[in-house]
């Protein structure tokens, strides 16, 4: 097979890799939840999502926050947000997650990973 | 199910009622070295009496609700979300951890993530009932009972209506002009609302607000995370005048150098500097009618009963 040959079938086959990926990445993501920070409180108190799904954490307020967990299941950090800020988190596993703002401990926020 | 227990002097006393009405009694001889030892083995006690009972049905203790009293510290109302109510030493979290806390020292976190040793190192324990952990800081060492009692005291200091509180229903005279173009800068231009809101002037919350000092507050509870990196809890401003020197160390010695910091937005820069703390260019008539606002917020003095301590 000549090296001419081998990079036309790659010239070929990258719409149908690109294609097959786009439609993978569909089926493996999940469903999307927003939930949004406004006067220093979660939209939500408790929230069930399923495991691959992703929460778009949006900051509504006109103050900054720093939305985090430190559950043994998945902790993460979004950092700071200032006000308009999203941050994007996917659940890979089960389990029940604290969610807290580290600067206003006042905001809490469970989610419930299920399966 | 809902748990009360009172720590007297020779016996802590428990009653439990169950979601079905259910009062169980139950009572130990106290542990005056180590109050939450009692609390605990009454606990234990109590929850082994309800799992004799409830052999087979669905174990219900994430709904746990639990007002404690005690000789040395305030009464207190939980909420089984975790909400600790305003003076409340006690809260639960949605994981069943019982955390008794000072929120006037700290508010939160709570976490069960930890092995039995590092726990009872940390004073958190676990009950017989593998579902509920107890935290105990304000009572299972000297120190923390020194600390309660303090709390204790510095509830009796009330901050009666100040002469702004006197303008904000209606009285027009009640402070002064410059008092007033404070106020309007202190929601505008200053922007200090953002954080010192409400009617004590506080959010409750945790900022680094660029003050000096090697404490690195919040972050010795969160590690790891940058807003949390000297970062301490935004005080209510009533009765400000009266508290000089300002900030966690005393390190601003007027409210005219608070304003100082402020306007220059941190006297230190570091990564996790609130984002609402910038450089206000604030002008010298600015800074004067911040101050008189602030002045404002004094109320009429009180006396405070100094409290003399039991032999």
């Amino acid at each position: 097979m000549s090296s001419r040959f081998v990079s036309k079938l790659a010239l070929l086959l990258l719409p149908v890799l690109i294609v097959a990926g786009v439609s993978l990445s569909r089926v493996s993501a999940g469903e999307k939840h927003v939930v949004t920070q406004k006067g220093k409180s979660f939209s939500v108190t408790e929230l069930k999502v399923k495991v691959g799904d992703t929460v778009e954490f949006k900051n509504d307020d006109d103050v900054s926050h720093n939305v985090f967990s430190v559950s043994k299941s998945q902790p993460f950090n979004t950092k700071m947000q200032t006000p308009g800020a999203e941050s994007a988190v996917t659940f890979t596993s089960e389990g029940t997650i604290e969610v807290r703002c580290a600067i206003h401990p006042g905001m809490k926020l469970t989610v419930q990973v299920a399966k | 199910m809902k748990l009360a227990f009172d720590t007297g002097g020779t016996f802590t006393d428990f009653a439990m009622t169950e979601d079905d009405g259910t009062i169980l009694l139950h009572k130990v001889l106290s542990t005056p070295d180590a109050p939450a030892r009692a609390v605990l083995q009454g606990v234990d006690e109590l929850l082994a009496k309800v799992r004799a009972k409830n052999v087979g049905k669905a174990s219900n203790n994430a709904a746990l609700q639990i007002l404690g009293a005690t000789t040395v510290v305030t009464n207190a109302v939980l909420k089984d979300n975790g909400s600790a109510i305003n003076t409340s030493m006690y809260s639960v979290d949605a994981s069943g951890v019982i955390v008794f806390t000072d929120v006037t020292a700290l508010t939160g976190p709570v976490t069960a993530d930890y092995t039995e040793a590092a726990a009872r190192e940390v004073g958190v324990f676990k009950t017989s009932a593998p579902e509920v952990w107890v935290r105990l800081d304000g009572l299972n060492t000297a120190t923390s009972v020194t600390r309660s009692g303090q709390s204790d005291f510095e509830r009796t200091i009330v901050s009666p209506a100040a002469p702004f509180d006197r303008w904000l229903a209606g009285d027009k005279a009640a402070i002064p002009a410059s008092a007033k173009r404070g106020f309007a800068l202190f929601n505008g231009k200053a922007d200090c609302v953002k954080c010192h809101s409400g009617w004590r002037f506080t959010d409750d919350s945790f900022h680094d607000i660029g003050a000096l000092g090697a404490d690195v507050g919040r972050a010795t509870l969160l590690p790891g995370l940058e807003s949390m990196d000297h970062a301490f809890k935004t005080p209510t401003l009533r009765d400000v005048a009266r508290r000089a020197p300002y900030m966690h160390d005393g390190s601003e010695g007027t409210l005219e150098q608070v304003i100082e910091l402020y306007d220059k937005g941190g006297r230190v820069r570091r990564p996790g500097l609130a984002t609402e703390v910038h450089p206000l260019k604030l002008t010298a008539q600015d800074k004067r009618d911040l101050i008189d606002f602030m002045l404002t917020l004094s109320s009429p003095a009180q006396p405070v009963v100094v409290p003399s301590l039991p032999r």
